[in-house]
């Protein structure tokens, strides 16, 4: 009998991929105000997730013997919170070297010790888009990740089968570091198209020449690769459609040059990232399909942020653009959802509109929405569960669960949640080591180089 | 009973005195009048638990001619008298710069491109031996031997991909002496050339990438064409390219400096990508990741290095809630401090093998620090084979080189007690053949001989590629030790002065800074003249000369 219990554990374990660090969990959140966002509100509902995913969404589910209860009545259950820029968990954010370094990718550093990433499980938030830096016309490509706070192997932070996204930059950040600061193109708005058209071009030519290659390997074995070039190939990879496309960009007319560009490469998915300016070109991105992740307030940090209002989601949302709310900072992620209310103070829109801002919205920006970004049975198991509405200048995070496992539980939360200690840290001063805005972080030997 | 009282007695005088050793018999100009050595009446521990009481060492040539309990003594040998001594393998460190010198800085042309940088500047250069750079007279290849090491595997400074390893024997005077093997493992390095590609880790782990696929593409071509050249493209010269063809076929191991955790993790990530032959190196904090470590099959050196003991403020009153925040930090470092220095222990109980790597760790702290962790853990004898079999099974050399038995090279380290016990020192080194014999002189700790010099007020300046600083270096002695402080203009707060250490004009010390909350050590090592001193910082951005003047006004 033993025996025949060990091989079906053995059968289990060989049908099941499981990841190392990503446990999945089994709980029932009972009792809850569920805003499931794609389906409305109901009043009273539990959730049932079962490893990991959501296995029923109903009234009055019995718990499963030995399953976890979250007590939810009087709370309200949402789905968790996804960050469409964040630069949180990862030791390297910008290779600033070259205005193309599309072969780089932030994956391969996450850093599971950030403990921004505690913080912004504390606001709610379960996913987020780890983004390469905006020195770069087209930068390194990004990770989507899931919020394990506490594991310590990089792989249990990866969104497994998340597609691949990649950062691209207009404006002021590029060609003040490569045309100013190292004095090649591109130094102006045009060198940056001229850059990223450039680029492709040369990426077309590289897959002919593989394409040609792989022919004439056929007939002659003796046949000679053209050399292998990572960047290029991640361009041609982009031209695929193997890459969506996240674009740092403000100003209103490089965002339409970059749909042109796009246009004329064939490429579909875009996403622009800021976009101060976007509300004014709102209907030409919806009649492109781009999306738009944007911040709810917050401009005139530099020049090209100026021309800004906080209306913009809400102009964006109004005309058909898919639209999602950001931080790119490891502070604003802690309060996502005051940045989602704040369109409700400026442009009136519903619960459901607003929630969406950081979370079906973002998850289909990265290509996940089928996946997370609301309550629905068959998604993974991200919820967070607030004292008041979430829209409420009152709310406060209680819970946040990714796969159904409780990572913040508002009631057992030490002041210490650091993961990885230095013993020969000194105990004071103490040095907060989430910046306001990395978005430039890495680059700083351009400027003081000189 | 008047032998207990010896023992008692010795172990008084040794606990209040440090024991300090020092070459007195280096080779000189003469040769030695016989290369035949007989190591007499020895413990000999031949290897890991194979031990015989009291016996013999034979070594003649450079090799070890034979071992043994009862072994004929031949009338031309040099006949050591080892009574109550043990006799070991000659330890063999991994990886080490031993030898290698640090590069100058150079000013980066304004012509090379940040975007495209050639090889030199991008940090890439594989097809370079650590041979070349090698200064058979630098001294951290004697303080190497004096701590037993008689095997070293070195490899050239630099950033990504710095060059190939070379196996030196730690001894003889020359290149021709010392190299056992060159082109041992390929060397490489998460860190990014400065201010070109690739600049950062993402950096580094791209141009990995692309440069491992191009050289197995160049090398199935480079192959094609040797073969029959005619009507076929011709290959680029590249040595850069074809000095990785031997890693894409897994004839030459790649070794990585991964001192972390979340290092080793992406250098295992890079190598499940492209399949190469891994040794991951100079391992401080590897426990979180052992178990990757272990399925991925790499080579493991640990450095010896441990962190400065984290403790706890025993005296603090515990009354506000600041002073509560801080003790429970000060028990969180604590925590810490017994994981590195249990990392060992783990690792061995983990089924993980490990040999040792110098990289970043001081020859001089070796026992110190083995007895730490033995304190914590780890088993004697594994801490043997980390320094004896492991390493030889790591760099290939186990058929030469990690035990004492006949016909391995004559690599033996003698010692005045079992090695892993507080008192023992090391008496002999025998380096391929040639013995190398130390003084144990019994110096008090307190000593501060010679302290005259180097106490009082200096004002220096440091001079680097980067630009000057300046600032104060204090040295005072308060009758229990040397201690002190020093001010540098581009670091906030002062750091503290320790490891004094003068032999007459000759003054070193390290000085730890904090800045951000992380400590970094600067080594100082001058040569002080009446009133001025003239020196050398080793810093971990880079060298700088220092000269100095004292302060007529202290």
């Amino acid at each position: 009998m033993k025996k025949i219990k060990n091989s079906i554990i053995v059968l289990l374990c060989l049908v099941t991929t499981i990841v190392v660090g990503q446990p999945k969990g089994d709980v029932v959140i009972k009792g809850g105000t569920v805003l499931t966002v794609t389906n409305g509100t109901l009043e009273n509902t539990d959730v049932y997730i079962k490893d990991g995913k959501i296995q029923r969404i109903a009234e009055n589910i019995k718990a499963p013997s030995g399953v976890k209860v979250i007590d939810a009545s009087g709370l309200y259950v949402m789905p968790g919170i996804i960050d469409a820029h964040s630069h949180l968990g990862i030791s390297t954010v910008n290779e600033a070297t070259s205005p193309i370094t599309a072969d780089v990718w932030t994956g391969d550093v996450i850093n599971p010790y950030s403990v921004g990433m505690y913080w912004a499980l504390a606001g709610g938030v379960t996913s987020i888009h780890a983004m390469h830096g905006s020195a770069n016309v087209i930068g390194g490509q990004n990770e989507t990740m899931k919020l394990r706070w506490g594991q310590t192997d990089p792989e249990a932070f990866r969104m497994q089968g998340a597609p691949r996204t990649i950062k691209f930059a207009l404006g002021e950040n590029p060609t003040r570091v490569h045309g100013r600061g190292n004095g090649v193109n591109p130094s102006t708005r045009m060198g940056v198209e001229f850059v990223i058209r450039d680029g492709f071009n040369k990426a077309i030519e590289y897959k002919k020449a593989w394409a040609e290659y792989e022919a004439s390997k056929k007939k002659n074995p003796r046949a000679v690769p053209p050399k292998y070039n990572l960047r290029l190939q991640t361009l041609v990879d982009i031209l695929d459609g193997k890459i969506l496309i996240h674009c740092h960009s403000y100003r209103a007319d490089e965002i339409l040059m970059l749909t042109r560009v796009a246009k004329d490469f064939g490429i579909k998915n875009l996403t622009f990232q800021h976009a101060n300016e976007a509300f004014k070109v709102a209907p030409e991105l919806a009649e492109f399909g781009a999306g738009a992740s944007v911040f709810a307030d917050w401009w005139a940090y530099k020049f090209e942020v100026y021309y800004s209002t906080a209306y913009n989601a809400t102009i964006l949302t109004r005309n058909g653009v898919r639209t999602s709310i950001n931080s790119d900072s490891g502070e604003l992620i802690r309060h996502l959802y005051h940045e989602a209310a704040k369109t409700q103070r400026y442009g009136d829109l519903s619960d459901d509109e607003a929630l969406a801002l950081i979370t079906i919205n973002p998850a289909l920006q990265l290509g996940v929405g089928d996946r997370i970004g609301s309550i629905e049975k068959g998604k993974d198991g991200d919820i967070a569960i607030f004292k008041n509405h979430p829209l409420s200048v009152y709310t406060v995070p209680q819970y946040t669960l990714v796969d159904g496992v409780v990572y913040f539980d508002i009631n057992n939360d030490p002041d210490d949640m650091r993961v990885n200690i230095n013993p020969e840290e000194s105990i004071e001063p103490v040095i907060l080591d989430e910046n306001h805005e990395r978005c430039m972080q890495d680059t700083e030997w351009i400027f003081n180089n000189k | 009973m008047l032998k207990a009282k010896k023992v008692v007695y010795q172990f008084l005088v040794l606990a209040a005195l440090m024991l300090t050793i020092e070459a007195v018999a280096q080779r000189d100009e003469m040769a030695p009048v016989t290369d035949t050595y007989a190591i007499k009446n020895v413990t000999i521990v031949q290897a890991p638990g194979r031990v015989i009481p009291m016996g013999t060492v034979l070594i003649s040539n450079g090799l070890i001619k034979q071992v043994g309990a009862s072994v004929t003594i031949p009338s031309n040998a040099k006949v050591i008298d080892a009574d109550s001594m043990f006799v070991y393998a000659g330890f063999i460190d991994g990886l080490s710069y031993a030898g290698i010198p640090r590069p100058e800085e150079r000013q980066r042309p304004r012509d090379v491109l940040s975007m495209a940088p050639p090889y030199e500047w991008a940090g890439i250069q594989p097809h370079l031996p650590a041979t070349q750079f090698l200064d058979p007279s630098d001294k951290s290849l004697v303080q190497m031997r004096e701590a037993g090491f008689t095997i070293t595997q070195v490899v050239p400074r630099g950033q990504m991909l710095p060059g190939q390893g070379t196996i030196l024997v730690l001894s003889g005077e020359d290149k021709s002496e010392m190299v056992l093997r060159e082109g041992s493992t390929l060397f490489s390095q998460l860190s990014g050339a400065r201010g070109v590609f690739p600049a950062t880790t993402i950096g580094v782990m791209a141009k990995w990438r692309d440069l491992y696929r191009n050289a197995s593409y160049a090398r199935i071509h480079s192959a094609n064409y040797a073969s029959n050249p005619a009507g076929m493209e011709r290959p680029d010269y590249d040595p850069v390219i074809e000095s990785l063809f031997p890693v894409t076929t897994n004839q030459l191991s790649v070794t990585f400096d991964a001192k972390s955790d979340l290092d080793i993790h992406r250098v295992i990530a890079l190598q499940k990508d492209l399949g190469f032959k891994l040794v991951l190196a100079n391992i401080e904090k590897g426990w979180p990741a052992m178990s990757k470590i272990k399925s991925s099959g790499a080579g493991v050196l640990l450095s010896y290095d441990l962190p400065k003991e984290a403790k706890i403020d025993s005296s603090r009153e515990m009354e506000t809630d600041r002073d509560k925040e801080i003790a429970a930090l000060e028990k969180k470092n604590v925590e810490a401090y017994m994981q590195y220095t249990s990392q060992a222990a783990k690792f061995s109980s983990g089924g993980v093998k490990f040999g040792f790597s110098s990289m970043s760790a001081k020859p001089a702290d070796l026992k110190k620090n083995l007895m730490i962790m033995i304190e914590n853990g780890l088993s004697e004898d594994a801490a043997l084979s980390a320094l004896t079999t492991n390493p030889a099974s790591i760099l290939g050399i186990s058929n030469i080189a990690g035990t004492v038995d006949a016909g391995k090279m004559a690599n033996l380290v003698v010692t005045t007690k079992p090695y892993f016990s507080e008192e023992s020192a090391i008496k002999y080194v025998f380096a391929d053949g040639d013995m190398y014999e130390f003084d144990i002189k019994a110096k008090s700790e307190s000593s501060t001989e010679g302290a005259e010099v180097i106490v009082g007020t200096w004002n220096y300046t440091a001079s680097s590629g980067d630009g000057d600083s300046e600032g104060v270096i204090t040295i005072t002695n308060d009758g229990g030790g040397l201690s002190g402080s020093m001010t540098n203009s581009q670091v906030p707060v002062p750091g503290d002065i320790s490891d004094v250490s003068i032999s007459g004009k000759e003054v070193s010390f390290v000085v730890t800074f904090n800045m951000d909350g992380q400590n970094f050590e600067v080594e100082a090592s001058v040569t002080v003249e009446k009133n001025t001193m003239e020196g050398e910082l080793i810093t971990p951005f880079g060298n700088a000369a220092l000269t100095g003047e004292k302060d007529p006004n202290n």
